[in-house]
C-alpha cells in the first residue's frame, strides 16, 4: 500500500517537473526524506510496553522487575495467582497479584494501543486524491466530458518528519502514562494492604479488651450475687462493658471494609477471602532528607515527565507554526478532460489560499499561548509537588516519633502499671476491678500503638507517591514485626491448688 | 547465777517481803506454784531501782558530772526496719526510733544536750515532767528552736517520779510522724511499796508507710498502714518474759494519732499509774482492756498464776494486721469459678482468694506469693500451731515456772499439758445437736 502510493507519487512527481512547477533537486531530497521517513513507520508488537517497563524501572525498580504481560496465557495467570493466596498474604505477593489480575493493568496496555494507532496515522504520508467526472452535453453531437484529476496534498510531505517527531513524543507520552497508571495502582495496592493488615491486628486487640470487659463484668455480676457490690455499681460494670462491645463491633466492620478494598485493588471478586501476612513491620531506619527527597521527585515524577514532554511538543509546534504563518493552503494536482467536442486537455492544476482578509494568526496565537500555559502548569506543579514532599515526609517523621514513644515508653509503662496493680492485688491492697481497667488501659496503649505503625506506613505510601517512585530504604531488611500480646493459656499457678 | 552486786539490795530484799504479803492478800484465790525468788539475780541499779526494758530497744547511759547526770540526744535520720520485708527511712535519736529510754530517779539533777542533725529546727519536750518553763521545750514558745547542726542544753531537777515521754515540739506532726520519740522512766527516790519483779516500756505508734515505698508520710491523719510497738511490727515484736508469780510492770505511752485498747491475755491486770505517777491502791483499777489515748502513759501491773504464750495487743482488729487496702470490694462468697478463668487469660498471674475469709493469705504468702516491694502481708508469724495470722500491735507475754528471775532470754514457745490444751472432737459438721435460736 505504502509503495503503491510511492509510486504513484513518484509519478506525479516526475509530471510535475516536466511541466517545471517545481525545482527537480529540491523535490528529490524532499521526497527520498519522505520516503526514508515513512519507510520507518513500524510498530513495535507489544505496543511499547516493554519501554513503558522500562520508564517504570527507572522509579520503582522492584515493581519493574514484577509486572506482568498482559495477553499472558489465562491458565497461567491464574496458577500463578492461586500460589500466591496460598500463603498469609505479605505485600509483594498483593502487588503481584494486582499486576496479574486487576483488569487496570490490562487497561493501560490497551491506552498504549489506542496510542500507538495514533502515533501510527501521525506518522503516515495523506493518501493522493484521485477525481473523475463523466458530464454529458444536452447538445447533440457532442462527447462525454471525461475529467480525471490526482491531487497530492504536499503539506503533509513537506512537514511529515515535524508530524512524526510530534507523534513520536506523544507515544512517549503514552508510555510514561502507561507506566504511571501501574506505579498508581501499585501504591493504592500498598495503602489498602497496609490499612486491611492493620485493621485485623486492631481487631484482634479489639477482641481482648472485650475479653477483659467482659471478665470483669462477669465478675461483677459475682460480686452482686454474692451482695457484696451495689446494683449501682454492677450497673457502672455492664455499661463499661457495652461501650467496649461497640467498640469491638466498629473494628470488625473497618476490618471488613480495609479488606473488601485490599481485594478490589487484587481485582479479585467480591466477597472477600483473603488470609493476610499477621502483623505490619516496625518502621524503616533509613532516615533521607527532606531536600533529597523534594529533588528526587522533581525529577523521576511521572507528571513531571510528561509536562515537560507536553511542553516540548509545543515547543516544536510553536516554530511549526511560526514556519508556517506564510504559508496558504496549497493543492498541487494535475486534470485530463476530454472535451464534449473530443478535444483533450490535460495539465497540472493548482489551488492556492488567498490572504486576502488577513493571514490565519490563531494557529499560531494558540500555540504560543499553549506553551506558555504549559509552562506555567509546570511551574504549579513543581510548586506543589515539592510542599506535597515536604508534608508526607514530617507526617511520617511524626507518625515514626510516635511509634517510638509508644514503643520505648508508653506501652512499657503501661505493663509495669499492670505488673505493679497485680503485685497490690495479691496483698488485697487494690481490687479485681481495678486491676482489670489497668489491663485495659494496657490493651489500649497496645492499640494507640498499632494505629501509629498503620499511620507511619501510610504516610511512607503518601511520600512514595509524592517522589514517584520507591523510597530510599525500601530495599532493607524489614524490621521485626508488630504483634499483639499473646492471649496466655494459666499456666500452673499456685493459685490453683487452693480451689 | 549471781549478777553485779548492789547496794540496796536490802532494800529490795526487804521489798520482797512486803511484795509477798501483799500479793497473798490480793491473789487469796490463787496458790502460788513459784520457786522462791533469788533476788541477787536481778540487776539493779546503783540508785536501787530495777531498770526498765525497753521492748526492741534501749536505755540510754549517761556521764555523771559534779552530781549532774549527763545524757546526750542526737535528732537525725536513720534507716529502720519495721519486720524483716520493711524498711523505711525515719527519723529517730541516736541512731533509733523509739529514741532511747531516759532513765533516771527522783530528785536527779539531769543535763541533756540535744544536737540536732536534721535539716530543719527541732527541740524536745519532756511530756508530763514537771520543768522550769524555759526548759519545756516548745519552740517559739519557750525557746527558740534548735537550729539544724546546732547543740543544744536542757537542764532541770526531777521533782517526781512516774512514767513520761520526750518528743519534739517544733514541726511537731512531721517529726513525730517519722519516728521521733522516746520514754522518760523516772522512779521514786523511796522504794515502792509494791514492788515489781520485772518493769517493761513501751510506745504506740502509727505509721503511713504506703505500699511501694520507703519512707513513711506524714501529712497522713488516719488512714495508717502499720502500727507499733516501739516502732515494730509482729512478728517482729520482742516477747515479754517472766517467771509464773512475778510481778510484771508494763509501761505504754501512746504519741500515736489515735487512741488504742490494750488487751492482756490472761488474768486482769491492774492499772496502777500513768505519767502523774504510781495512783495510790486506792485508784488501781481491774482492767483486762485498757485505753491508752493519745499523749498519755498507762502502767499496767500483772502477777503471772498461770504459765504459758499470752497474746498481748491492741485491741482493735485492724491495728493488728499488716498494710491492706480499705476500699477493695469485698470479695467473701464471690464465687469466682469460671471468672477467675477468664481472668487469668489475660493475667496469667490472678488468683481467686478471700471467697472464705482472709486466713488463707497467709498460707498463700507463705508459698511465695509476692507483694509490691518493701510491703508486709496483712497478716503473719508462725506459731507452734499454725499461723498466728497477726501485725502490727501484737506481741506475747511468756510466762514460764522455770523462767529464772533476771533472765529476759526468749524461752522458745510453751510446751503446753496435754491435759489442758483444747482439742479436736470431731470433723462432722453435724456433729452433735447444738440448739439454735428459734428451735431450741
Amino acid at each position: 500500500m505504502t509503495v503503491a502510493c510511492g509510486r504513484g507519487v513518484i509519478q506525479l512527481l516526475w509530471n510535475l517537473t516536466q511541466m517545471k512547477v517545481i525545482d527537480l533537486r529540491r523535490l528529490l531530497s524532499a521526497t527520498l526524506l519522505a520516503i526514508t521517513v515513512a519507510g520507518c513507520t513500524t510498530l513495535p508488537a507489544d505496543h511499547g510496553w516493554g519501554l513503558a517497563r522500562a520508564e517504570l524501572a527507572g522509579r520503582s525498580p522492584s515493581l519493574a522487575g514484577r509486572s506482568a504481560n498482559p495477553g499472558a496465557d489465562a491458565d497461567a495467570v491464574f496458577i500463578a495467582v492461586e500460589n500466591l493466596l496460598a500463603q498469609p498474604l505479605t505485600l509483594p505477593a498483593a502487588l503481584s497479584v494486582a499486576l496479574l489480575q486487576n483488569p487496570r493493568v490490562q487497561i493501560a496496555y490497551e491506552k498504549l494501543g489506542l496510542a500507538s494507532a495514533d502515533w501510527l496515522a501521525a506518522s503516515r504520508l495523506s493518501n493522493p486524491v484521485l477525481s473523475g467526472a463523466l458530464l454529458d452535453s444536452d447538445e447533440p453531437g457532442t462527447r462525454r466530458l471525461k475529467t480525471l484529476g490526482l491531487a497530492q496534498n504536499f503539506t503533509d510531505i513537506l512537514f511529515l518528519r515535524a508530524n512524526t517527531r510530534i507523534a513520536d513524543a506523544d507515544m512517549q507520552v503514552a508510555r510514561l502514562e502507561a507506566a504511571a497508571a501501574i506505579q498508581s495502582l501499585a501504591t493504592e495496592v500498598a495503602a489498602a494492604w497496609y490499612a486491611a493488615v492493620a485493621a485485623e491486628q486492631v481487631l484482634k486487640l479489639r477482641q481482648l479488651i472485650a475479653a477483659a470487659a467482659d471478665a470483669s463484668m462477669h465478675l461483677a455480676e459475682r460480686f452482686h450475687a454474692a451482695g457484696n457490690i451495689s446494683l449501682l455499681e454492677l450497673a457502672r460494670e455492664q455499661a463499661a462493658a457495652h461501650q467496649v462491645q461497640t467498640e469491638l463491633a466498629a473494628a470488625r466492620a473497618e476490618a471488613t471494609a480495609a479488606m473488601s478494598a485490599l481485594n478490589a485493588l487484587l481485582g479479585l471478586p467480591g466477597p472477600a477471602g483473603l488470609e493476610l501476612a499477621a502483623a505490619l513491620p516496625l518502621p524503616v531506619s533509613t532516615v533521607t532528607d527532606v531536600e533529597d527527597l523534594i529533588d528526587l521527585g522533581l525529577t523521576r515524577r511521572f507528571d513531571v515527565a510528561i509536562q515537560q514532554k507536553h511542553i516540548e511538543s509545543l515547543q516544536r509546534t510553536v516554530a511549526l507554526a511560526q514556519s508556517l504563518r506564510w504559508l496558504p493552503f496549497i493543492e498541487v494536482g494535475v486534470e485530463r478532460e476530454r472535451e464534449t467536442d473530443g478535444a483533450r486537455l490535460r495539465g497540472p492544476t493548482m489551488a492556492i489560499e488567498l490572504p486576502l482578509f488577513g493571514r490565519n494568526k490563531a494557529p499560531m496565537l494558540r500555540a504560543e499561548s499553549a506553551l506558555a500555559m504549559a509552562q506555567a502548569e509546570l511551574q504549579l506543579l513543581q510548586g506543589d509537588i515539592s510542599n506535597v514532599i515536604a508534608a508526607a515526609h514530617a507526617q511520617m517523621s511524626a507518625a515514626a516519633e510516635q511509634v517510638a514513644v509508644y514503643r520505648s515508653a508508653l506501652v512499657p509503662a503501661r505493663a509495669t502499671i499492670v505488673k505493679q496493680m497485680q503485685l497490690h492485688q495479691n496483698y488485697m491492697l487494690v481490687g479485681q476491678f481495678e486491676l482489670l481497667k489497668a489491663k485495659r488501659d494496657e490493651l489500649e496503649a497496645y492499640e494507640g500503638y498499632l494505629h501509629a505503625i498503620r499511620d507511619y506506613w501510610t504516610s511512607r505510601v503518601a511520600l512514595s507517591v509524592a517522589t514517584g517512585g520507591e523510597l530510599p530504604g525500601d530495599d532493607a531488611q524489614p524490621s521485626p514485626a508488630v504483634t499483639a500480646p499473646e492471649i496466655a493459656t494459666p499456666p500452673a499457678s499456685e493459685h490453683k491448688g487452693h480451689h | 547465777m549471781v549478777k553485779r552486786r548492789n547496794i540496796i539490795q536490802s532494800i529490795g530484799l526487804g521489798g520482797a517481803g512486803l511484795l509477798a504479803a501483799n500479793e497473798v492478800a490480793q491473789h487469796e484465790h490463787h496458790t502460788m506454784k513459784t520457786k522462791p525468788v533469788n533476788a541477787a539475780a536481778v540487776k539493779r541499779h546503783p540508785q536501787g531501782y530495777l531498770p526498765v526494758q525497753t521492748l526492741n530497744g534501749w536505755t540510754l547511759p549517761y556521764k555523771m558530772k559534779d552530781g549532774v547526770k549527763e545524757f546526750h540526744l542526737v535528732a537525725e535520720e536513720i534507716e529502720h526496719e519495721f519486720a524483716p520485708g520493711t524498711r523505711a527511712t525515719c527519723w529517730g535519736y541516736n541512731g533509733s526510733t523509739p529514741g532511747p529510754t531516759i532513765e533516771a530517779v527522783e530528785g536527779d539533777k539531769l543535763r541533756i544536750l540535744v544536737t540536732n542533725r536534721l535539716a530543719e529546727p527541732t527541740t524536745v519536750h519532756w511530756h508530763g515532767i514537771d520543768v522550769p518553763a524555759g526548759m519545756d521545750g516548745v519552740a517559739g514558745l519557750n525557746q527558740p528552736a534548735i537550729g539544724p547542726g546546732e547543740t543544744w542544753v536542757y537542764e532541770f531537777t526531777l521533782n517526781q517520779h512516774g512514767t513520761h515521754m520526750y518528743h519534739p515540739h517544733a514541726d511537731e506532726m512531721t517529726q513525730m510522724a517519722y519516728g521521733m520519740m522516746g520514754a522518760f522512766v523516772i522512779h521514786p527516790k523511796t522504794p515502792e511499796a509494791v514492788p515489781v519483779d520485772r518493769d517493761y516500756v513501751f510506745m504506740l505508734h502509727n505509721w503511713a508507710l504506703h505500699p511501694g515505698t520507703y519512707r513513711p508520710d506524714p501529712a497522713v491523719m488516719q488512714a495508717f498502714d502499720l502500727w507499733t510497738f516501739n516502732s515494730k511490727v509482729f512478728p517482729a515484736t520482742e516477747p515479754l518474759v517472766m517467771r509464773t508469780g512475778e510481778r510484771l510492770r508494763v509501761r505504754i505511752g501512746n504519741l500515736s494519732m489515735w487512741n488504742h485498747p490494750i488487751h492482756l491475755h490472761s488474768n486482769p491486770y491492774w492499772v496502777t499509774g500513768s505519767d502523774g505517777a504510781r495512783w495510790p491502791e486506792s485508784q488501781w483499777r481491774r482492767e483486762t482492756t485498757e485505753i491508752v489515748g493519745v499523749g498519755q502513759m498507762r502502767d499496767i501491773e500483772f502477777v503471772a498464776t498461770e504459765p504459758g504464750d499470752w497474746a498481748f495487743h491492741c485491741h482493735m482488729a485492724h491495728h493488728t494486721m499488716g498494710p491492706m487496702g480499705h476500699e477493695i470490694p469485698n470479695p467473701t462468697g464471690v464465687d469466682q469459678r469460671g471468672v477467675a478463668g477468664e481472668i487469668q487469660k489475660l493475667l496469667p498471674g490472678y488468683g481467686a482468694m478471700g471467697k472464705h475469709g482472709m486466713s488463707e493469705h497467709s498460707k498463700h504468702v507463705a508459698m511465695g506469693l509476692p507483694g509490691p516491694e518493701n510491703t508486709l502481708p496483712m497478716m503473719a508469724g508462725q506459731g507452734q500451731f499454725g499461723p498466728i495470722e497477726m501485725g502490727g500491735m501484737f506481741t506475747v507475754l511468756k510466762v514460764r515456772d522455770d523462767q529464772a528471775p533476771g533472765d529476759f532470754s526468749d524461752p522458745g514457745w510453751y510446751r503446753y499439758p496435754k491435759d489442758k490444751i483444747a482439742r479436736k472432737v470431731s470433723t462432722d459438721p453435724n456433729f452433735g445437736s447444738p440448739p439454735r435460736r428459734g428451735n431450741q
